[in-house]
């Protein structure tokens, strides 16, 4: 049997998030590296370079939490909740997932309200509208959601560590 | 009283809950600005996105790529080799070369769970197969990467700087001496446990010190980057973060020219894992910083600084009362949501008492770090008893003599001001 090759747009949707962070990434280190060349050749740091890092910094954190949620990079304490009976423990889980889910939501939904706000709000040195800022979060946020609301929909995973 | 303590409880319900920690922190900030008249909810999605304008931060996702890069650059195998070549002629020979690599690396890495996950891969499976018992080979791992975040550069240290306000080049210098102290106290541990069980030396003598130049030579541009740091960072000519940005560059260049081992094959799974880790740390500090609105909306610190005056007046009273409540706190809260949490509380208080910012925050990092190999949470425990399938029970008893060599390195710290202030003092002016 050939094995199942998943198209390039399931490729895309399921790994676009850690691009974008990643890309963000190698680009905020060539900005501030550049920050660092500039100041010392031409005695002048390009301006330009630390905003770059900031805009970029927050696509990181934002589109790198949201890669998180399929990799299960968000800790939690689980010392507790693992020593309750199943029945409890199942409704404690789908309680908390939703709660996450909930929150998501509405930080979505501030996010959305800031991006459009903020598009008449330019930033400092290179007068972009906030809105790069906040509009990739919301998105980022909005990920995050989706991939949760996935998450939710599958089975408990297996403890990866030995229990007590 | 109760309302005004209603977020700080709802955080710590859901964390027991099994919330994760960077949400439990961020809801129960939420609710704060659900519960408060008069304070607009945009306040708390401005609070989230204000970590990432921190430029000091952005040494957070540099360190730990750059972290990344030496593993996959061959760099930590030559290190490796310098490590077995000091000491592969001692009893424990092993477990003492993973000692000296953790100390090694800490001087290039900024991750106590990164390294404990790679001595515990790199050493435990060798240290199985030469009869140590695997609970010991999980303690001596997790135990060793505590030293990672003593050595600059180190992830706690930058936040902390961060948080407090504190020259984070002090900071990393102040680190030095108490994590070679960390170093010495777990090689004598290994060695008198070692000594009693048999854990033989992997060779019969030292190697002799043309051997050791050769290895030393060879891992000498990884050696030279912690030493570049912190002159870049002495004379001004570049900040912790710029310094973090040029290390990647630095190692892609080792890695990529010098030792030719770094290749395009590898970089996507060192790019991943560099975004992951980065991004489940600055969440967490992005909802700390909402949780941190709270705290000062509420005047908490100060009304806890004044509660702690009130038991007592003496500064090293009051460090010792912060160490015993921090290991209690510490064995259940992980480690980078209790130093983000603590930090803004604690420092006005020991401020108050004339404690010097950069002892207190190597006191403070060493302690939480201490945390995370401490049962029943531990970040560093988990991964080495995963790595090497090590229940929580036999780990427990193992980890003992070594929770208490390093509980002396920690007393000293705390007891002595110049173990940690010394350097600085020395390097950068007082």
């Amino acid at each position: 049997m050939r094995p199942h090759r998943p198209s390039i747009w399931v490729l895309l949707a399921r790994h676009s998030d850690e691009a974008v962070a990643v890309g963000a990434l190698l680009a905020c280190v060539a900005a501030v590296s550049w920050g660092v060349v500039t100041r010392y050749v031409t005695a002048q740091p390009a301006p330009w370079a630390s905003e770059v890092a900031a805009i970029t910094f927050a696509w990181v954190i934002f589109f790198g939490s949201s890669a998180g949620f399929r990799h299960g990079a968000h800790p939690s304490i689980d010392m507790l909740v693992c020593r309750l009976p199943a029945t409890p423990q199942r409704a404690t889980r789908v309680a908390v997932d939703l709660l996450v889910a909930a929150f998501l939501l509405y930080f979505t939904w501030l996010g959305l309200e800031f991006s459009i706000a903020a598009w008449d709000n330019p930033t400092a040195v290179l007068r972009l509208p906030m809105t790069v800022v906040y509009g990739p979060v919301t998105l980022a946020c909005l990920l995050m959601l989706l991939r949760h609301l996935h998450a939710m929909r599958r089975p408990a995973p297996l403890p990866e560590r030995p229990m007590a | 009283m109760t309302e005004v303590a209603l977020p700080a409880i709802l955080m710590l319900v859901l964390f027991a809950l099994n919330v994760p920690v960077a949400f439990a922190i961020a809801i129960s900030a939420l609710s704060f600005f659900f519960l408060t008249e008069g304070v607009p909810v945009q306040i708390f999605f401005q609070k989230m996105l204000s970590a990432s304008e921190s430029y000091p931060l952005l040494a957070v996702p540099f360190f730990v790529l750059a972290g990344s890069l030496m593993n996959a650059a061959g760099i930590t195998r030559r290190l490796l080799v310098l490590a077995d070549a000091l000491v592969g002629h001692l009893t424990g020979a092993l477990a003492q070369a993973c000692t000296v690599l953790a100390t090694l690396l800490g001087g290039l890495t900024a991750s106590s769970s990164a390294d404990a996950a790679m001595l515990a891969k790199l050493f435990g499976p060798e240290m199985v197969k030469r009869g140590y018992s695997a609970a010991f080979a999980a303690a001596i791992t997790s135990s060793a990467a505590t030293i990672t975040a003593m050595i600059p550069p180190g992830i706690g240290l930058i936040i902390y700087g961060y948080l407090a306000d504190v020259s984070v080049g002090r900071l990393f210098l102040a680190g030095v001496v108490p994590g070679l102290l960390i170093m010495a106290a777990l090689l004598v541990t290994t060695w008198v446990i070692a000594k009693r069980r048999g854990y033989a030396p992997v060779r019969e003598r030292f190697v002799g010190f043309a051997e050791v130049g050769r290895a030393a030579r060879d891992a000498l541009p990884a050696l030279l980057i912690p030493i570049f740091i912190i002159i870049g960072l002495r004379y001004g000519i570049f900040t912790t973060t710029e310094a973090g940005a040029i290390v990647v560059l630095v190692t892609v260049a080792i890695g990529g020219l010098a030792y030719r081992e770094l290749t395009w094959a590898k970089l996507p799974m060192v790019l991943r894992e560099s975004v992951l880790d980065t991004a489940s740390v600055m969440l967490l500090i992005c909802a700390a910083s909402a949780f941190g609105f709270y705290m000062a909306w509420e005047r908490l610190p100060p009304q806890m600084a004044a509660w702690i005056a009130g038991l007592t007046r003496d500064p090293t009273t009051l460090l010792l009362l912060t160490n015993l409540l921090l290991l209690v706190l510490g064995t259940a809260l992980e480690g980078t949501a209790a130093l983000i949490i603590l930090t803004p509380i604690f420092v006005p208080v020991i401020l108050a008492f004339g404690v010097d910012p950069v002892q207190f925050g190597i006191v403070l990092v060493m302690n939480l770090t201490i945390a995370g190999i401490t049962p029943p949470v531990g970040q560093m425990m988990f991964i080495s008893c995963a790595v090497l399938k090590v229940p929580m029970e036999t780990y427990t008893v193992e980890i003992l003599p070594f929770l208490g060599a390093m509980t002396v390195v920690l007393l000293l710290v705390t007891l002595v001001p110049e173990v940690s202030l010394w350097l600085p003092d020395l390097v950068m002016g007082r």
